[in-house]
């Protein structure tokens, strides 16, 4: 990661919290329709939104309604007019919008979400893991995952750019840690106004409401085989997906190209927009995990190659599309990859650990793969764990124990009474 | 964590509604405006607060590299204690031996190094900040604010913290008439400070 960072840039860096650089990241990119309901983490997003509505540093009309279901069917239909569109959420307040997310990314709206993860219940919990992120997994949004205050800032101004690409129109989740990211201050450089202008144009949206007689929308109910109209052939069903997939997958190019635009622009990288790397070059095992788990990673590795183990780190930023060419590529020259997942596909393993896996299927001589799980519902995760894990998946490496099943670390069984209860 | 000491970690003690979330954004900024830091944190405990309930807010300051640390500070090289009621032997003991242990109360250093049986390395710094607020009519509704006056004990014991910086942020974030006001209690606490 270069972090090159301009002098006259100095005056324009803030101290702020995760939600705020998303907020700001919204007022720069000129978003013109936000509709959020509250709930925690997330709140102080669009509280600051609303605020530099009022204020007037933001032109944007903001739409106050019931639920997270009908904040997203606003933000669908806002964007449909051509409108700019994003809002925020967490957890529950994401698995409301559920209904909506398919909705948007089947009609090629550009919608950003910002999401700042929180744990599933029940149990009820405010805090962070995965799980959110993890679940809305399949319904044809590119998702992305930041790991610093900075970092929200830039990869919003980039999702816009990649969710409006002709070649995309795909709605985009902009996922980072609740509290760990979104309640903390940490320095954040603000850009000029009009360099981001520069990069982030007015939106081109190949919806345009103001000329309705030329709108070419997806038809309301679609059918199974291809309809032939004097107007012309419309897709059906099927056609409309293989569009959809097909968007999808050409938009990792695009996540790369608004990556290193933004960096020629503004001198911050992340990657190569996909992935991070950190300590690789002479690594025969790599760490691999994404956000805050990731960011321990890099803390702990200083420990880790001290006791000798020549090991990096590898974290995800593309969650969705799934990078798998890319790290097919990039994980052929490692001996071992331990994967640490703050979330779990219930019923198999880490999601992170079984994406990987299959993805890096067929090569010659593969990597050995190990997940485990940490950190669920805001259980803190220490050097300690990321130690642990990687000398137990070093461990299984050796012996050759290959094994699907769930690891948890840092799990605290032994101090509950009621496991020994029988016993007595 | 790097064996280095290049990231201080602080942690503040304090109660719901004594504005120990503000002092830690306090730190972070005025510490930061230092233009010697590569990065600083500074986050409240996570979760619900409730006023009156023992909290805790945190900040960490590094020098030399960016912080990757996501964990929670477990072994903390300044405890800044804004309730002295809030204290335990528990809290008091994870502080660093060679750490800095301050706190808002009317009795002495030797008090505290007795009761909590701190190490000889480890530097106490007290004043009686909620009288100094009383007697500056520094309240809100009738109780004392000691989250900014009690900074000036930071000052005392952190040096790339200084007055002036501290003052820059309190003239930003606050009116003309609170910004006085704090600008001459911080330097009163200062001066106030009993070390040992």
């Amino acid at each position: 990661m270069t972090q090159a960072i301009k002098v006259n840039k100095e005056e324009n860096r803030k101290i702020l919290t995760g939600n705020h650089a998303a907020a700001h990241a919204f007022r720069q990119a000129k978003v013109e329709v936000v509709s959020a309901y509250p709930i925690t983490p997330q709140s102080p997003v669009v509280e600051k939104i609303s605020d530099f509505i009022a204020k007037g540093k933001l032109n944007a009309r903001f739409v106050r309604v019931e639920s997270e279901h009908s904040a997203l069917a606003v933000c669908c239909a806002a964007s449909a007019t051509g409108s700019r569109v994003g809002t925020a959420t967490s957890a529950h307040g994401l698995e409301l919008m559920y209904e909506m997310l398919p909705w948007a990314s089947g009609n090629r709206l550009p919608i950003i979400i910002n999401l700042a993860t929180r744990a599933l219940g029940a149990p009820w919990s405010v805090w962070t893991d995965h799980q959110d992120f993890i679940t809305v997994r399949d319904v044809g949004w590119i998702q992305l995952f930041c790991e610093n205050n900075q970092e929200i800032y830039d990869t919003n101004l980039q999702a816009f750019k990649i969710a409006e690409d002709p070649r995309v129109f795909l709605p985009t989740i902009v996922g980072y840690d609740g509290y760990i990211l979104s309640h903390t201050m940490m320095p954040v450089i603000l850009e000029d106004q009009k360099e981001i202008d520069n990069f982030l144009p007015p939106i081109n949206h190949h919806i345009n409401l103001s000329d309705i007689s030329k709108v070419k929308g997806v038809d309301p109910v679609t059918t199974p085989h291809i309809v032939k109209r004097k107007e012309g052939t419309a897709p059906g069903y099927y056609e409309y997906r293989y569009s959809l997939q097909k968007a999808l997958e050409s938009s990792i190019d695009v996540v790369k190209q608004a990556h290193d635009e933004f960096a020629e622009e503004f001198g911050r990288s992340y990657g190569n927009g996909i992935y991070k790397t950190y300590l690789t070059k002479d690594a025969d095992s790599v760490i691999f995990a994404m956000g805050s788990i990731a960011s321990q990673a890099r803390n702990a590795l200083e420990t880790l190659r001290n006791s000798g183990l020549n090991i990096g780190l590898v974290s995800l930023r593309l969650f969705r599309p799934f990078p798998a060419e890319d790290l097919r590529n990039l994980m052929a020259q490692f001996k071992n990859i331990i994967v640490f997942d703050r979330d779990i596909g219930y019923g198999y393993e880490g999601v992170l650990s079984y994406e990987l896996k299959s993805a890096l299927y067929g090569l010659n001589n593969p990597p050995f793969i190990k997940g485990f799980i940490v950190g669920l519902g805001g259980r803190d995760v220490s050097d300690d764990q990321i130690i642990e894990g990687v000398e137990k998946g070093l461990d299984y490496a050796e012996k050759g124990e290959f094994s699907n099943k769930t690891e948890f670390i840092g799990l605290k069984l032994d101090e509950l009474d009621f496991l020994n209860r029988g016993e007595k | 964590m790097t064996g280095k000491n290049i990231i201080v970690n602080i942690i503040i003690h304090a109660r719901g509604g004594q504005g120990a979330v503000t002092a830690s954004q306090f730190i972070a900024e005025a510490a930061f405006l230092s233009g010697q830091l590569i990065d600083v944190h500074a986050y409240p405990s996570f979760g619900a607060e409730r006023r009156g309930a023992p909290i805790q807010a945190y900040a960490k300051l590094s020098t030399e590299e960016k912080i990757w640390d996501r964990s929670f500070i477990t072994n903390p090289d300044i405890l800044l204690v804004f309730d002295e009621s809030v204290l335990n032997q528990e809290i008091v003991s994870s502080l660093k031996k060679d750490g800095t242990f301050i706190v808002n109360s009317d009795k002495n250093p030797t008090y505290f190094k007795e009761t909590y049986d701190l190490s000889k390395q480890t530097k106490i710094i007290v004043a009686d900040i909620t009288k100094l607020a009383i007697e500056n009519s520094l309240t809100i509704d009738g109780n004392p604010i000691v989250n900014t006056p009690i900074l000036g004990l930071l000052a005392k014991a952190l040096p790339i913290l200084t007055l002036d910086n501290l003052k820059k942020i309190i003239n930003k974030r606050m009116n003309k008439e609170l910004s006085k006001l704090n600008n001459k209690l911080i330097e009163q606490g200062y001066n106030l400070a009993k070390t040992l």
